[in-house]
């Protein structure tokens, strides 16, 4: 098992993502933001600290906003190398390296389970209104959860590399 | 700025320094003092006192006045100000033009592998369809784009050992394919694929010697693609074959022992199943005629002619058949009947290929209405015809008209 530190330094891109992506959407939701952390040693490893919105939507969107992030950068960015490397094994170092950052990046776009707490707290109180997406974020809080236990099995690695190779090939595939 | 006293040594302290403890404020070493008397344990943690009039994100002093609050944090206005409309870094912004930028001229530079390999698949799935002009030119422009990938090079020469395939010219695939065994050992299929060809090569030119009536070659050639690739459905052929010739060389009997084997290698295959059963079916006619059984051999002419109302050569069987019950027995309307058939299979007979048969089999069985004697093609041929004329003007179709 390799300590999580580890994997963090060496994926540190995708934690500036991450943290780059709720900053967006609290920009987006005009949530005030109190503190910004896109890279630390330590855990959290990174962080944005902001109000808690008034409306449920806001925050839905904040939870969830690095896992649209990510992956779409990751997509973007992996797909460039993808053939170069993965179907005509050609010895690109700009492939190689854009298939880490891509890979790094879709490694941190699962939500954490902070984030799934945060979301799940005001889903509570949204909830008692019958607030529909509020209902809904609990199934997605427990799939939240599950991912981020599916990182013992390296999930969020196997996560990365589908996007990043498995979704560009099969797209190509259609073509 | 306030101040807050410690509970456990009395002494007053700046708040921001201080922690509450069970709602007890603390100063730290208070606290640490706490910490270790209660053996490392707190059944809470405790919380650090926030002082509401200095600033947490600029540690500005405000005196009494409360500041406003964000995420539950006193702030002052500028700090207010900023934490509603937060900014990203300019090395965070950098960062990501510079990334985007690389992918793209990434993709730029790499845009010659994504033609290729959509050239490829598009190739592969021409291939797939037996097109092989087109899944050649495909593949050769993507082998083009990147000359320095083996495989695409490799895969464009196999669909060039195809090509000629195409066009039906089996025996240039299956050398071209055999060349490309030799030069590439490793991929083992390109031999089997090569012998496949030249199976396909045997069987195309035996069909040619089948349609024109020369069974012995098409049985000889279809040993040779057996031999090359041995294959349930080329014996099969071969087999069919062999049951034609069988029935040319007026052994009947062992052509029915023969055809009566088939089915078994047949499979599913509807129309080759239909195949069989004719096969079968004329092999039985031809038995019947064989051994003089007339009367069998006019019901099965019948059988088959109401299975194919509108084949000449299914009229024509029924009129020999006749025109053989009239050369036995004499009688008339045997003869009658026979030459309404005739007359019949005659106006159906429309296509060239039709006709031509038609008029073969007509000779034959207006000689048996006019000296009322039964003989077999192949002595009518011995008698009235030269052997090479013979094999020219018989056609497909009158493989049910030798009797």
């Amino acid at each position: 098992v390799i300590p999580g530190w580890i994997i963090a330094y060496l994926t540190f891109p995708g934690i500036i993502v991450h943290e780059a992506a709720h900053l967006l959407f609290c920009k987006l939701c005009r949530v005030p933001v109190l503190d910004v952390c896109f890279f630390r040693r330590g855990n959290p490893a990174g962080y944005v600290i902001h109000e808690q919105p008034k409306t449920f939507l806001p925050t839905f969107l904040i939870t969830v906003g690095p896992f649209l992030v990510n992956s779409l950068l990751c997509l973007v960015i992996c797909f460039p190398a993808i053939l170069p490397i993965r179907v005509f094994h050609q010895n690109d170092v700009l492939g190689y390296f854009l298939s880490w950052l891509g890979i790094s990046i879709g490694m941190h776009a699962f939500p954490s389970n902070q984030d799934a707490k945060s979301m799940l707290a005001h889903a509570t109180q949204a909830a008692k209104g019958f607030n529909l997406l509020a209902i809904l974020s609990y199934p997605l809080a427990g799939l939240i959860y599950l991912a981020n236990l599916g990182s013992v099995i390296w999930l969020d690695y196997l996560y990365g590399l589908a996007l990043g190779f498995g979704l560009p090939a099969l797209l190509l595939q259609k073509l | 700025l306030r101040t807050i006293t410690c509970t456990d040594c009395g002494r007053e302290f700046p708040m921001n320094g201080t922690l509450v403890l069970s709602g007890e404020p603390l100063c730290r070493p208070c606290l640490e003092a706490r910490w270790i008397a209660a053996n490392k344990h707190f059944p809470e943690p405790p919380l650090k006192a926030v002082d509401p009039t200095v600033c947490v994100k600029c540690g500005a002093d405000h005196g009494d006045q409360e500041l406003p609050q964000v995420a539950g944090m006193p702030v002052c206005d500028e700090c207010y100000q900023k934490a509603q409309n937060p900014t990203f870094p300019t090395w965070v912004k950098m960062s990501l033009a510079v990334i985007l930028a690389l992918a793209g001229f990434s993709l730029a530079h790499n845009w010659r592998f994504f033609q290729a390999y959509v050239e490829a698949e598009r190739g592969k799935r021409e291939a797939q369809a037996r097109h092989y002009h087109a899944a050649y030119a495909l593949l050769a422009s993507a082998s083009r784009r990147v000359p320095e990938s083996a495989e695409l090079a490799f895969r464009a020469r196999l669909i060039a050992a195809c090509v000629p395939a195409e066009d039906g010219n089996y025996e240039q695939s299956s050398r071209l394919m055999a060349a490309l065994a030799k030069e590439y050992p490793e991929q083992r299929f390109l031999a089997e694929q090569a012998r496949e060809l030249s199976a396909v090569s045997y069987a195309m030119q035996a069909r040619e010697a089948s349609k024109k009536q020369d069974h012995a070659q098409a049985v000889a050639l279809m040993d040779k693609a057996v031999s090359e690739y041995p294959n349930p459905t080329l014996q099969l052929e071969r087999d069919i074959y062999q049951v034609c010739y069988l029935m040319d060389e007026d052994r009947s009997d062992e052509a029915l022992a023969l055809a009566r084997t088939l089915p078994d290698n047949v499979g599913d295959d509807k129309d080759l199943q239909e195949a069989v059963n004719a096969i079968i079916g004329s092999a039985e006619r031809g038995a019947a005629f064989e051994r003089g059984d007339y009367d069998t051999f006019l019901a099965k002419a019948k059988e088959f002619q109401a299975q194919h109302p509108d084949e000449p050569g299914a009229v024509a069987q029924v009129a020999s058949a006749l025109a053989c019950k009239y050369a036995v027995t004499g009688q008339e309307p045997y003869k009658a009947q026979a030459l309404e058939m005739l007359d019949k299979a005659k106006k159906l007979a429309v296509q060239d290929e039709d006709k031509e048969g038609f008029k073969e089999y007509e000779e034959r069985i207006l000689h048996r209405l006019k000296t009322r004697q039964v003989i077999s093609k192949r002595e009518y041929d011995r008698r009235f015809r030269s052997a090479t004329s013979s094999a020219a003007t018989a056609p497909a179709a009158t493989q049910e008209g030798r009797s």
